[in-house]
């Protein structure tokens, strides 16, 4: 609640500032002590719910007062200089804006139905905006972000973009590139924290010693890294993150100069790094450690390093591009391993936000932009009806004498309160809107948790509120304040201005039914692309498995026999069905990317020798997670240390590397340091496994037995008969009966699952709460205007249905005039849809952007909710009395 | 004389006895039978009319508040308590016609 009430608290000082200067200084912050008193007790009394209507409230009172003490300011000042002037904020505005006030008070319904509708649009135009500007005025927590590039490994053929890069490639750009003024890099790691009182796994960035200097970002306490200290055989230092030294080591103002155990080595603390550093994924690291390697000696094919540089000033990041690629060409001249890989500099701008999140949040602009229309034409639809209601009432007051623009000014400031109250409800909406959106992508994407009602979210929200009323009351307004005098005041007259009004009306509904039918098309093409790759794309079954990754200390980490007998005591677990070991766990990690050469074939000078993504495994594997064996064999109990070396291929690589061939019985050479180059031959094809990269989510992909290549972290996976989750403790408990010192990390892989598409899941999330809010608007809005036109031609329904005409055919011919508006805006929606496709194309895949079923689906149900909400008015016109009609006749 | 509105009578009623902060003015308001809190909003406008007419001064701090800050006190002046009583007398005379003419009724 504390929380709650200093935000509620914060946002009202602001509101505070409609105040004029001399005022505040009397009394802004006894104000703000009064408010905060009173939400503490407020809640007390009656909870959240009243704490928001008592913020609401005590808002909206504090904007007309605040604008009226600011006119009394001026008049006073005003005054003093020429007296008797007459401004804008006059006390005629004072009248206005009580006038306005009590006339919307008359029609509560009304004025609650037009703020919630409006509320609804600011809040989602206020949910965008914030997240638009955390992503853009997001206070960068680099100094001279132009001047820092991030330099990833790129291979056309693998098509790989945002590949690390190996360490020895790292020294070269180093040594060699001269557009760089410095180049620093990291390796994410995870180390055994020892010297707690329970010992645990860390996330750690290994990084050089320049590394800080490049993001050009310092400590808050203690120091960096001093330079030399990354070499091996320095001692051995270490920077604490922010976040890891306020939870758990109580934000310790002593911290510098300790020890900590990591991997079983003390570490001297020599300092904590500024919270700035915490974002994006770099927030998950817990500590830094120097590198402590030799980086031009390391292996080539190990490609695990994030690398950052400056450049030198003068220097664009093209030309550093182009440097690169020169060093590029000569490294896979004399490197195998090296050949086909090249560097690409990318900007930290374009890091932030690549091609396709551009995509994505254009048109989720356009679709907020879409909402808050659809919001805009319902209200004006109701006060179009309100005003024709209220057309009498007017012409008495044009036929006294008042002036136009008199009764202009009256439903200018009617709307402009409405949207003021509107925009209230739409911060407080937005608020819940973005937790709700934190607790849908259960907090995996940062972008939302950093996202919040800030100055900038306000001020925009106050300028929407400010620039709407032009949109939905203009209108309104002037055909008011135009009426037919005469035919106004006779008595007994029709309300409304007829046919002419009833067209405009239908062209908003047409509009409002087209961009909801694009949004909602728009979603479900998203929706049934991640689905796709959900579903059909994982090439496994995640159902009922459950993984369990033992991290061992590192002198043990390559101790086969310890993983037998895991595997063997996994296999004994009550409850486990079957077993197998895996490096990596697929979703977890996309498996390491190798080079190999297959027998009988030269790679010509041009070419690369073909890469794929390992994985190494054993017996039973394929079986655990349900992946099939197309052709050939599984891995058997015979495939051990002494027997030839054997490997499987997915669908992928069999179809890449031997096209129109059958690769069974062929035999390839792993290029990697460290290999005895054995030959290693193909005994079978297995299904294709989801890769992570979403854009890429089929590529070659190879599987060794464990027991002849051995891997460093191996996973137990396990296939359950009851909730997996359940033989967590089990399994976590036989890993250290085996190994006391190992820590256990144990997900399903649902979970993994489902931490791999939060960000996807957000974004569907997203549209479809635009999606849904559009569709009901739109129902609403053709609910109403039939309801109107039904009340408009009420008198000759009933002389219709008096001359004997047939009940269903006056309900049909009602609703054959919606009905045209739904046809048409549902067609020009559907165009819409496909132009804002064409924008997402490169987001959308594996679905057609004309997919039949998306596009027949929302047409379906928007002509479903369309009809609903045409009928029950067009039937009401069944039920007018002819007797009754005749007799006001 | 300006006329003393109701919110500002109360406020003047509050501050008869020793100088208050607003919290303190709110809660005599309360014991004196007021059984809402008035709006904020014209709360702060009664007062400002009332430091602008010269009916109350504003003192140093004393307390803390509840957000750390020290809260501002209100003293009421000399020509405060002259509106006070004059608006009281006032009151006191439409009471008494007003019971006067309850009585009447009743007889």
């Amino acid at each position: 609640m504390n929380e709650e009430r200093g935000q509620m608290t914060s946002l009202f000082e602001r509101i505070l500032r409609v105040y004029p200067d001399d005022f505040r200084r009397l009394f802004a912050e006894d104000m703000a002590d009064e408010f905060s008193r009173r939400c503490a007790e407020t809640y007390r009394r009656g909870g959240r719910l009243f704490l928001y209507a008592f913020t609401l409230r005590t808002s909206l009172e504090v904007l007309v007062e605040g604008a009226l003490e600011r006119s009394r300011s001026h008049r006073r000042r005003g005054g003093a200089r020429g007296r008797g002037r007459r401004t804008f904020w006059s006390s005629d505005m004072r009248t206005e804006i009580r006038h306005a006030l009590r006339s919307l008070g008359k029609t509560p319904v009304f004025t609650v139905l037009a703020v919630l509708t409006l509320g609804l649009g600011v809040a989602v135009t206020t949910t965008m905006f914030s997240l638009t500007s955390t992503l853009l005025f997001a206070e960068h927590p680099v100094s001279h972000p132009e001047s820092l590039v991030f330099v990833w490994g790129r291979n056309e053929r693998a098509s790989e973009n945002r590949a690390p890069l190996s360490l020895p490639e790292v020294a070269e750009l180093r040594a060699e590139v001269a557009s760089f003024e410095s180049v620093g890099m990291a390796v994410e790691e995870s180390l055994q924290l020892t010297s707690v009182p329970e010992p645990r796994r860390v996330v750690a960035f290994r990084v050089t010693d320049n590394f800080l200097d490049v993001w050009g970002v310092g400590t808050i306490l203690g120091r960096g890294f001093l330079p030399g200290e990354d070499r091996p055989g320095a001692q051995p230092t270490l920077l604490l993150s922010h976040g890891f030294w306020e939870r758990e080591l109580g934000s310790d103002p002593k911290i510098v100069g300790t020890t900590l155990d990591l991997d079983g080595k003390p570490h001297v603390v020599v300092g904590v790094v500024s919270p700035k550093m915490e974002f994006g994924d770099i927030s998950n690291i817990d500590v830094w450690v120097p590198l402590g390697r030799e980086m031009a000696t390391a292996k080539r094919d190990e490609r695990l390093a994030f690398a950052q540089a400056r450049l030198k000033a003068g220097v664009s990041s093209s030309e550093a591009q182009k440097e690169c690629e020169l060093l590029a060409a000569r490294l896979g001249r004399e490197h195998p391993e090296s050949a086909g890989w090249s560097f690409r500099v990318s900007s930290v701008e374009e890091e932030t936000l690549n091609q396709d999140d551009r995509a994505l949040f254009v048109v989720l602009s356009i679709s907020v932009a879409f909402v808050l229309f659809i919001a805009c034409a319902n209200v004006a639809n109701m006060l179009m009806a309100r005003t024709a209601a209220r057309s009498r009432e007017i012409a008495v007051r044009l036929a006294l004498g008042a002036r136009r623009s008199a009764i202009l000014r009256h439903f200018l400031t009617e709307a402009l309160l409405l949207s003021l109250g509107s925009a209230l409800v739409g911060l407080l909406l937005a608020r819940g809107l973005l937790d709700l959106l934190v607790l849908i992508t259960s907090g995996q994407m940062w972008i939302l948790r950093a996202a919040s009602i800030d100055h900038r979210v306000l001020a925009f929200t106050l300028l929407i509120a400010a620039v709407t009323p032009l949109f939905f009351a203009l209108l309104p307004a002037l055909s008011a304040s135009r009426p037919d005098l005469t035919g106004s005041l006779k008595e007994g007259a029709r309300a409304g201005t007829g046919r002419r009004a009833l067209r405009s009306r239908g062209l908003l509904v047409t509009a409002q039914i087209a961009m909801a039918v694009s949004i909602m098309v728009v979603t479900g093409l998203l929706a049934r692309h991640i689905a796709s790759i959900k579903s059909a794309g994982l090439g496994f079954d995640p159902q009922g498995v459950l993984s369990v990754a033992p991290e061992l200390p590192e002198a043990k980490s390559q101790a086969t026999l310890f993983y037998r007998q895991l595997l063997e005591g996994a296999r004994a677990t009550q409850g486990v069905i079957e077993a197998a070991l895996v490096s990596p766990v697929p979703l977890a990690a996309s498996g390491q990317r190798l080079n190999f050469r297959i027998e009988g074939r030269s790679v010509a000078e041009s070419e690369d020798s073909p890469s794929a993504y390992f994985f190494t495994t054993g017996p039973g594997y394929l079986s655990v997670m349900r992946i099939p064996v197309l052709r050939g064999r599984d891995f058997a109990d015979i495939d051990d240390e002494v027997a030839p070396r054997v490997a499987l291929l997915n669908e992928n690589a069999a179809s890449r590397f031997f096209p129109g061939g059958d690769p069974i019985g062929a035999r390839m050479q792993l290029v990697r340091e460290g290999d005895d180059g054995a030959w290693i031959e193909i005994v079978g094809v297995v299904g294709d496994v989801v890769h992570l990269d979403e854009n890429n989510p089929t590529v070659p992909q190879i599987y060794l037995a464990f027991t002849q290549s051995p891997a460093t972290a191996l996973s137990v996976v396990a296939r359950t008969a009851g909730d997996p989750a359940a033989l967590a403790d089990p399994l976590r408990a036989l890993v250290l009966s085996l190994e006391p010192d190992a820590s256990v990390q144990t997900r399903t892989l649902l979970e993994l699952r489902r931490e791999v598409f939060a960000s996807a899941d957000g974004v569907i999330a997203l549209f479809a709460i635009f999606a849904g809010f559009a569709l009901v608007m739109a129902a609403m809005g053709i609910y109403g205007v039939m309801s109107y036109a039904v009340s408009q031609r009420e008198r000759e329904l009933g002389i219709r249905m008096a001359l004997g005409a047939d009940r269903s055919k006056v309900t049909r011919m009602v609703a054959a005039q919606g009905a045209k508006w739904v046809v048409v805006g549902a067609l020009a929606g559907l165009v819409g849809a496909v132009l804002l496709g064409r924008v997402l194309s490169g987001v959308i895949f594996g679905v057609s952007l004309f997919d039949p079923p998306t596009f027949a689906s929302v047409t379906g149900i928007l002509v479903v909710v369309a009809f609903v909400s045409n009928w029950v008015p067009a039937r009401r016109a069944t039920r007018v009395d002819p007797i009754a009609t005749l007799r006001a006749e | 004389m300006r006329l003393v509105s109701p919110i500002l009578f109360h406020i003047l009623l509050g501050l008869k006895d020793e100088p208050q902060d607003a919290e303190g003015i709110v809660s005599r308001m309360r014991a004196l039978g007021q059984e809402t809190e008035p709006p904020l909003a014209s709360f702060y406008r009664a007062l400002k009319r009332a430091l602008d007419d010269g009916y109350l001064e504003i003192l140093e701090p004393e307390d803390v508040g509840r957000r750390g800050r020290p809260r501002q006190r209100y003293r009421i002046t000399r020509p405060g308590r002259t509106a006070l009583a004059t608006e009281a007398r006032r009151l006191g005379k439409l009471a008494k016609l007003a019971l006067g003419a309850a009585g009447a009724d009743r007889e």
